[in-house]
């Protein structure tokens, strides 16, 4: 299993789209943290969490992005049949597939995080504020969890994405359907179905309370909206490792 | 030894392979012959586990594929020249393949030089030739130095001097008593280096044996004549049970052989000015072989009974 991480490994570490998007993963929620760390006119105490974790949007998709490219350019490319040839157990290839990509999301993220932050509070005790990036106003809830969550949601936005990719084996459909079912198709079968039905899902649909989980003050408990995100992505990936077993490769 | 035993592979609609029983014999390099279509790359990706038959096995030395521990290092395959990822190097997408098997650096290292690329080994795959992706496909192979190897059209786009090279290794290899099986459409080549044929038809095996046999049954062979009285001789010929075919100032017979023409020209005091058996390519004798899937059965059955 080792052995087989090391190799998983190698795989990410050596193709310019997964450095390029790990790049835009970090790059992208630093940049602006540090921009609005510098020039805002009047930070508030929240405020450099929340905008690291808004334009933290881009990395979840980034992150899920990687997870199809971890997968779906094996089967474009070919790689694939020399991956199960070198391991014929398929499953043991998803899981180790889906461990060093999670860890790979992760370190990323938390990257992100430290540079992030750390340049933003620097900024931030340079122009006199003095309560830096951590702040501590809302007693309900602290910036670890948000920070921690969002680090989460992220992970788990890389394990749909592996696990579309595997299903579709094909990088643009499962990009495109990671974006368009976020920002798009749930928005649209809430409205539907609150408008044609008065039924209300809002709560129910997976991306959104992925969403919701990383605010400051999030619409429900925010680990149990994590957990929800959660359980779709496991019952997706189960459901992609058994058609990557079946499947001729 | 590889034993193929029954093997069936079905895509929707299409028979792709067809209860195809065969075997591959170490110390010396068997080919896999059959026209486009006839059902070669899938019974090798069905031998290893890549596509799921619906029936029948593959063993190597008796384990199938998927109970072999560190394939690799028993089984070098190469399918579809390589398939190596565009973006990758050449050196890393061995890296990670050695990787897998806990193979070292210094091996990586050292197939990319017997394959003559160690000078490209950085450069990305996708600027590669056809020629340099099957030579690294040769290399990933290698990598784990199996005693089995299985390599599907590994001719395809290697100029003269990579072709004879290939010929040499595998020969080499399969003379250290190794299993070499190595799929091809290019006959003449493959008489070159395989001593064994297994030759398919439309997912069927047509038959197993040598390449001499393979030419003697399939081939056509006919005697050439050339003489002043040729009349003569092929009326002779002819009540003989013979058949002749004028062609280029000569004549073609068939059904006769060239003591039995020399000698009944002798008897008739007939002058001959040239008496040659011919026999067709090996390339004609495959082109016989697969014409049509009426012929296989009868073909099938003959070499199973010898
Ligand atoms: N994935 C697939 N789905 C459907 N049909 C397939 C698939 N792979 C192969 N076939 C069919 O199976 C048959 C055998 O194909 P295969 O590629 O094994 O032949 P081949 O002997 O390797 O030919 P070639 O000499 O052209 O490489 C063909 O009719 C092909 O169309
Ligand atoms: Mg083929």
């Amino acid at each position: 299993m080792l052995n087989l991480m090391k190799s998983e490994f190698i795989k990410l570490r050596t193709l310019r789209s997964t450095l390029v998007a790990t790049f835009i993963l970090i790059a992208f929620p630093v940049v602006i943290t540090v921009l609005n760390a510098f020039f805002l006119t009047e930070p508030k105490d929240t405020f450099m969490i929340e905008i690291l974790t808004t334009t933290g949007f881009v990395s979840m998709l980034m992150s899920g992005v990687l997870g199809v490219f971890a997968i779906a350019q094996e089967y474009s490319q070919g790689t694939i049949r020399i991956t199960f040839a070198s391991t014929p157990l398929r499953t043991k290839v998803y899981v180790a597939k889906a461990f060093v990509l999670s860890l790979w999301v992760a370190f990323s993220v938390a990257l992100l995080q430290v540079i992030g932050l750390g340049i933003a509070s620097f900024a931030l005790k340079r122009r006199g504020f003095d309560f830096g990036v951590m702040y501590k106003q809302n007693p309900y809830d602290s910036a670890w969890q948000v920070l921690f969550a969002f680090g989460a949601v992220c992970i788990l936005f890389a394990l749909v994405g592996f696990a579309l990719g595997a299903l579709l084996r094909n990088s643009p459909g499962a990009i495109s359907t990671l974006i368009l079912v976020p920002l798009l198709v749930e928005g649209i079968l809430v409205g539907l179905l609150s408008a044609v039905f008065k039924i209300d899902i809002s709560r129910k649909v997976p991306f959104t309370a992925a969403l919701n989980s990383v605010q400051i003050n999030p619409d429900g408990s925010r680990w149990s909206l994590v957990g929800y995100f959660g359980i779709w992505c496991l019952g997706l990936s189960i459901l992609a490792a058994l058609f990557m077993k079946r499947r001729d490769a | 030894m590889i034993l193929v035993e029954n093997l069936t592979k079905r895509f929707a609609g299409v028979t792709a392979v067809d209860d195809l029983s065969f075997t591959v014999a170490p110390g010396h390099v068997t080919g896999f012959l059959g026209p486009n279509g006839s059902g070669k790359s899938t019974t090798m990706r069905c031998m290893i586990g890549l596509d799921h038959a619906q029936s029948g096995s593959a063993t190597f030395n008796g384990v199938p594929y998927s109970k072999l521990s560190q394939p690799l290092r028993r089984v070098g395959t190469l399918l579809d020249a390589g398939n190596a990822h565009s973006g990758r190097s050449a050196r890393n997408h061995l890296l990670w393949m050695a990787a897998n098997t806990g193979i070292g650096k210094s091996r990586v290292d050292a197939v990319l030089e017997q394959v003559g690329l160690s000078d490209v080994s950085r450069r990305r795959v996708g600027k590669f030739s056809l020629g340099m992706k099957q030579r690294l496909g040769i290399a990933s192979v290698l990598l784990g130095d199996p005693e089995v190897l299985i390599l599907d059209e590994p001719v395809n786009g290697l100029d003269p001097e990579g072709i004879r090279w290939l010929r040499d290794l595998l020969r080499d290899l399969a003379k250290e008593g190794r299993t070499v099986l190595v799929s091809s459409h290019l006959l003449s080549e493959m008489a070159l280096i395989a001593e064994e044929l297994v030759v398919i038809g439309q997912g069927k095996l047509i038959t197993q044996c040598s390449v001499g046999d393979f030419t003697t049954r399939f081939a056509k062979q006919w005697v050439r004549v050339v003489s002043p009285q040729i009349q003569a001789l092929k009326s002779l010929a002819t009540e003989k049970g013979a058949v002749g075919v004028d062609e280029q100032g000569g004549v073609n017979f068939s059904g006769i052989s060239a003591l039995q023409l020399g000698e009944l020209a002798a008897s008739a005091g007939i002058v001959l000015h040239e008496l040659s058996p011919q026999a067709g390519s090996l390339e004609d004798a495959f082109l016989d072989a697969t014409a049509s899937s009426v012929q296989f059965h009868s073909a099938q059955s003959e070499g199973l009974g010898k």
